[in-house]
């Protein structure tokens, strides 16, 4: 199989470009780890100046490591087998007596934000699918293993850090900048432009080794504030109650990593990483919580075909320019994407159909691919109708505000790779596409059904035993594919907690007991 | 194995969900995660096509969490546990 990295050197520099094989995105697998270690094993720095990372795959720099294994580790023994080779990979590339610069297109998370912290260097480009997030807490209910516990107070100061880590913030590149996770963040359609003057700047002026585990957190700013870490705790307690240990395990660690050198050692924290992994691991709302990752892509593969989160193609969406003012228009266009073009055209010519006024909130849209010429019409429509209007291709029932990433997808015939591709790109965009092949809302009734018996409401009930005889029903009656669509559903549109794992279980677990 | 028929649409699915994988080394003794490519999106694209061609309940994680050594896992400890799924009818565990 071909090595995960590909190494060419330009001059001085040497870019490491990153392609997992055989993965949708790029995860720092072992095959991966390997690589780093046999590259930079051989290294000749008579040559190299600097080292560049970057990524071969769209939409992704590094989105984590393998979280499959964390399945497997029951021991603290199990722990350093299968995370002592990522984690030897990880120091080589912070111990590198060269420089070393990430260079970010595509999203980065968890794990993934770990390893540019290796980096003496972070720039990105600003296109909406370059975000940083660290996955850990909030979607796996886990303690990050590969520093970003100690090193994030020490590059962002605690507050920042807390925001970050803690309360799992998901940060575009332009906020990652301002934030100082990032040293640099660059115009998407200038990046490759930008990053080579970034790092000619760099070599002229001679790129440092910045090594952050020994950085000074002797800057008053940089440290806990006792009034930030009494606001820390106020809203750690306000936490469903399986939640509260482990974030403020993670608190105390990050206290730790703040305080000046002469009173804490960033080894002190990395020591305890693994034994404070390992034991967020055994309990019940981690485990719920990983295997829900896994239920979320269960239910994209049972409504796209496929488990990939990146599309496989570049696309156009095509518009009429009256219609720019539009909600629609205006989120696309706080969220550019690389491989995404907006295309204004008088009139829509390309489809012939003319927009009336009242349409405005609810426009025809056509996406084609330019290089295969493929097209379709789309509908946007905002608020889940009961009946929905299905003129055109596909349409499209976004929520009316932000109660959900859901987005109800009406096909008048099959579901087509363009079709699919599209769909994912709505995903990088944000919204989760539940496919329908009904005529009527399969989302409809469980939003009635919640708000029928919210707690405002006179008589109401319990809705989760309600939402459940509606999933019986849909599930008997083959208008849901999946139960793992349903669990997607009442997670996002109803906040089922995480640690809880798939609704569908859950309650049937509650009936059988 | 008391079920041998189970192979051949097992090495189908394993083929559909890892298409980059040339189709000799999809065999019974092939490793999941090294061979196969099988990493956290795949397992859970390979738990939907199993359940689809056997039609019963399968979660592949949960054949992560009963071994140490995840990289030690073949195509035959995936059979198994689609055999046990078909022997217990369906009662799903994760």
């Amino acid at each position: 199989m071909r090595s995960p990295i590909t190494a060419r050197q330009e001059g001085p520099i040497l870019f490491l470009d990153i392609e997992t094989q055989g993965s949708a995105v790029n995860i720092f697998n072992k095959p991966l780890a390997d690589s780093i270690h046999r590259i930079f094993d051989e290294i000749n720095p008579s040559k190299t100046q600097l080292i560049v990372f970057q990524s071969k795959k769209p939409y992704s720099f590094l989105n984590g490591a393998e979280l499959i294994l964390t399945q497997s580790m029951k021991t603290l023994e199990d722990v350093f087998a299968l995370t002592s080779n990522t984690k030897a990979a990880y120091e080589k590339v912070a111990q590198c007596p060269i420089p070393t610069v990430a260079a970010i297109e595509g999203n980065c998370f968890g794990c993934g934000v770990e390893f540019t912290l290796c980096c003496d260097y972070r720039v990105s480009s600003d296109s909406f699918d370059s975000r940083f997030y660290m996955t850990e807490l909030r979607d796996y209910c886990l303690l990050p293993l590969f520093g970003s516990i100690e090193k994030l107070p020490r590059l962002m100061g605690f507050k920042l850090a807390i925001d970050f880590l803690l309360k799992a913030e998901v940060w575009t590149a332009k906020k990652a900048y301002r934030n100082g996770l990032i040293d640099a963040v660059f115009p998407m359609d200038r990046f490759p432009n930008d990053l080579d003057d970034f790092l000619h700047t760099l070599l002229n002026q001679g790129p440092k080794k910045r090594n952050l585990s020994q950085s000074s957190t002797s800057h008053p700013i940089l440290q806990a504030d006792k009034s930030d870490v009494a606001e820390v705790r106020d809203w750690i307690s306000k936490l469903p109650s399986d939640q509260i240990d482990l974030h403020n395990l993670c608190l105390e660690m990050m206290i730790k990593a703040s305080l000046p050198q002469n009173q804490s050692s960033p080894s002190m924290v990395s020591e305890a990483a693994p034994k404070n992994l390992l034991s967020t691991l055994s309990t019940e709302s981690s485990r719920n919580a990983t295997a829900f990752f896994f239920l979320r892509t269960m239910a994209r593969v049972a409504n796209l075909g496929t488990s990939t989160v990146a599309p496989d193609r570049r696309l156009e969406i095509i518009f009429d320019s009256s219609l720019a003012p539009a909600p629609f228009f205006k989120i696309l266009e706080t969220r550019p994407l690389r491989y995404l073009k907006l295309v204004r055209e008088y009139r829509l010519g390309h489809s012939g159909v003319i927009q009336k006024k009242e349409n405005v909130n609810n426009p025809v849209i056509v996406i084609s691919d330019p290089k295969t010429r493929e097209s379709f019409s789309c509908r946007i429509c905002w608020g889940f109708q009961p009946n929905p209007t299905t003129d055109q291709e596909m349409t499209l029932y976004f929520p009316k505000g932000s109660e959900t990433d859901l987005c109800e997808v009406f096909l008048l015939g099959s579901l087509s790779p363009i079709h699919t591709s599209f769909l994912l790109l709505l995903g990088q965009l944000g919204w989760q596409a539940l496919v329908n092949r009904d005529k009527t809302s399969v989302v409809n009734p469980y939003f009635q059904i919640y708000e029928s018996n919210l707690p405002s409401v006179k008589d109401a009930s319990n809705p989760w035993p309600l939402l459940y005889a509606q999933a019986q029903k849909d599930l008997n009656e083959k208008r849901i594919k999946h139960r793992s669509i349903i669990d997607v559903l009442i997670h996002s549109a109803f906040k089922f907690p995480l640690s809880n794992g798939s609704f569908t279980e859950f309650m049937q677990k509650q009936e059988i007991s | 194995m008391k079920n041998p028929d189970i192979y051949p649409q097992l090495l189908k699915v394993l083929g559909a969900v890892s298409p980059e994988v040339p189709a000799e080394k999809i065999k019974t003794t092939a490793l999941l995660i090294s061979d196969l490519n099988i990493d956290s999106l795949k397992v859970a694209e390979l738990s939907v096509m199993l359940e689809e061609a056997f039609q019963v309940p399968i979660f592949v994680p949960e054949l992560l969490t009963r071994v140490d050594d995840p990289y030690r896992l073949t195509v035959e400890s995936l059979a198994a546990l689609v055999e046990e799924k078909l022997a217990s009818g369906g009662v799903r565990s994760s």
